[in-house]
């Protein structure tokens, strides 16, 4: 199983990403300041990354940058409310395996989750 | 024979008769030069005549006495005898003469006066009549003359109008007191679509409201002008248009109106304009506002959903609590559909465009569809053009397009109908549309249709966001939808009812078209 961080401002977002992956045996740490989940990154083991892209000081982008300064091999998939080519390319550049598209459902983030970790 | 004694009387016989001839006609001399001095003096003019007849009778007189004596000297006696009688007979008549001038003269004169007097006042009618000729002749030269200018002017003013008249892309017409038109502009019958003689149509006729037709009499009537009324022209043809119109009555020398004429501007494609562009304008904010409902939704709508689902794990597939928790799944993925289609209409959801040919578009579209369309007794006719350049695109938004407008068609015709789908592509772009005989679009929604939850259709039939997806997908593509109804195509009347037709233009993207970010 696999540790899993969550980022997202908001808190029922995370908690309810934390209790399906937790279900499915993965230890979730969910964070809602970019800094405290950087620090995590920095200091934790961490397999996959779940990062939102609207954020409140920084936005998903990059947190992804600083995480893979950190930890090139890190695993991130991107969620957003705001799906723009623009950042998708740039998440892709940038080291993200899966680009979501926000509201996500249950089955199919417990299947991103499983393909990403599975690569 | 004539006795020596009587020779001196004889001398003086004949001198005397020599003198008397040579002063009388110095007496006629002198006298004629006293009358020509002063040609009124009566005296003067007596003694003139009076010479004259006084050197006559002395010639008469003198010539005689010397004949006389010159044939007694010479014995021929008996030639004077036969001579004596007109010798005599001639002095007694010239002094008559001589008496005559004496006793007419001043009648005479009287005479010759009234006579010069009415000649005189003859000769100056006559001069009056002459100078009245020649200012006649003047006045008519004049006259001429500016009749000349004046048709030169009329006819140059004449020509003016009538190629202000002929060449003016305004409608100007002319009517009767009745309204019937007794004149009109080529651009007016062409605006108008006037095809038949103009003089059986009346003005009134053409108004496709009422209360303008109202207005319009009524401004004529009661201020004698009606000034910038817009009126919604109904034409032969069925369709509409709008002029701005200025008219004026005409009347007669007693005030008493016998006809009208007016000015009308065409505003049709200038009222399209601010019309597209006013619900271009409320649809940009519409969708400013949709996205911004739409994403502020998304995240609590994606707690529900994921909650929902965690919870459906707790229970029983079974029990009644999942089937519960499934008909809350079932909704919550209801509002998530609601929130993408709000985020294609404002156009904030993302596409793929490549090169993409819309008749192979439409077939996939309708492989799918065709088959229900049957069962609802719905046929459908292809009219494709043969060459169609690609519009560059994304596929599935415009195969959206697609579905929604076959829908709508659909719903429209419960009892069955057809479907044309036509596509084109001219200088403008590649066309396509989707005419349906159904129930058609009323009036009073024509300017609603595309507003995001604007539906006819029942509660649970349809969210009224399938036009609003319609819209936004074509303004993403850089292109326009238009819809017309009754229907445009010949083949959708008379079937079942007056239908409806969908046009929708894209920009055409001909192979080797360099790409463009902003499309």
């Amino acid at each position: 199983m696999a540790n899993i961080l969550v980022l997202d401002d908001v808190l029922d977002a995370v908690i309810l990403v934390q209790k399906i992956l937790s279900r499915q045996g993965h230890q979730v740490e969910v964070y809602t300041k970019e800094e405290d989940a950087i620090d995590h990154v920095a200091s934790q083991p961490v397999d996959l990354a779940i990062l939102d892209i609207k954020l409140k000081k920084m936005n998903g982008i990059q947190v992804l940058a600083e995480m893979k300064k950190l930890r090139p091999d890190l695993r991130v998939i991107m969620l957003t409310g705001y799906p723009t080519i623009e950042t998708a390319r740039e998440a892709v550049n940038l080291g993200a395996g899966e680009y979501c598209v926000k509201p996500i459902d249950k089955q199919e983030l417990e299947e991103k989750v499983a393909e990403i970790l599975a690569r | 024979m004539i006795s020596l004694p009587l020779l001196p009387a004889v001398i003086i016989d004949f001198s005397g008769s020599a003198i008397a001839i040579v002063l009388s006609f110095m007496a006629l001399r002198y006298s004629r030069l006293l009358a020509r001095l002063q040609p009124n003096n009566f005296i003067w003019g007596f003694l003139f005549y009076f010479c004259i007849a006084m050197a006559a009778f002395s010639l008469s007189r003198g010539v005689g006495h010397i004949v006389r004596i010159l044939l007694l000297f010479s014995d021929h006696n008996e030639m004077w005898k036969q001579l004596s009688p007109l010798s005599g007979g001639s002095n007694t008549m010239l002094m008559i003469s001589a008496a005559a001038v004496t006793i007419y003269y001043h009648k005479g004169l009287d005479a010759y006066k009234a006579l010069r007097t009415e000649a005189e006042k003859l000769a100056e009618a006559n001069a009056k009549l002459q100078a009245s000729a020649g200012q006649l002749q003047e006045l008519n030269a004049l006259l001429e003359q500016k009749v000349e200018e004046r048709t030169r002017n009329l006819s140059e003013s004449e020509k003016k109008f009538r190629n202000f008249f002929e060449n003016s892309k305004d409608i100007i017409y002319f009517c009767d007191k009745d309204g019937f038109i007794t004149s009109i502009n080529t651009s007016g019958r062409k605006l108008l679509g006037l095809k038949k003689p103009v003089n059986s149509v009346t003005f009134y006729d053409l108004f496709a409201a009422t209360e303008d037709r109202k207005k319009y009499v009524a401004e004529l009537q009661s201020k004698g002008f009606v000034s910038d009324l817009e009126m919604e022209c109904r034409l032969e043809d069925g369709s509409t248009r709008h002029i701005l119109l200025s008219a004026n009555t005409i009347s007669d020398r007693h005030g008493k109106m016998t006809g009208c004429e007016g000015i009308g501007k065409d505003m049709t494609r200038l009222k399209t304009i601010t019309e597209q562009l006013i619900n271009h304008e409320k649809m940009a904010s519409v969708g400013q506002m949709a996205a911004g409902v739409a994403h502020e939704i998304n995240t609590p709508l994606g707690i529900i959903l994921g909650y929902t689902q965690l919870l459906m794990d707790d229970f029983e597939p079974e029990s009644e609590m999942h089937t519960n928790l499934t008909v809350v799944e079932r909704q919550a993925k209801a509002c998530r559909r609601i929130v993408a289609d709000l985020l294609r209409f404002s156009r904030q959801s993302e596409s793929i465009k490549t090169s993409v040919d819309l008749n192979r578009v439409i077939e996939e579209v309708l492989s799918v569809t065709e088959h229900t369309l049957g069962i609802h007794q719905i046929t459908v006719i292809r009219d494709f053009a043969d060459e169609l350049s690609p519009v560059f695109g994304d596929a599935e938004k415009l195969r959206q397009i697609f579905i929604n407008l076959i829908n709508n068609a659909q719903y429209a015709m419960s009892e069955g109908g057809k479907i044309i789908i036509a596509t084109r592509e001219d200088d403008d772009g590649v066309h396509f549309s989707v005419t349906d005989t159904g129930t058609g679009i009323p009036a009073e929604i024509k300017n609603r249709i595309f507003d995001p939850f604007f539906t006819t259709k029942d509660v649970g039939k349809g969210t009224g966001l399938g036009l609003s997806v319609t819209y936004g997908i074509v303004q993403e593509h850089g292109g326009t939808v238009g819809m017309e109804s009754p229907a445009a195509h010949s083949d959708a009347s008379g079937t079942s009812g007056p239908g409806s037709t969908f046009h929708i233009t894209l920009p055409a993207f001909p192979p080797g078209t360099a790409f463009k970010e902003d499309m």
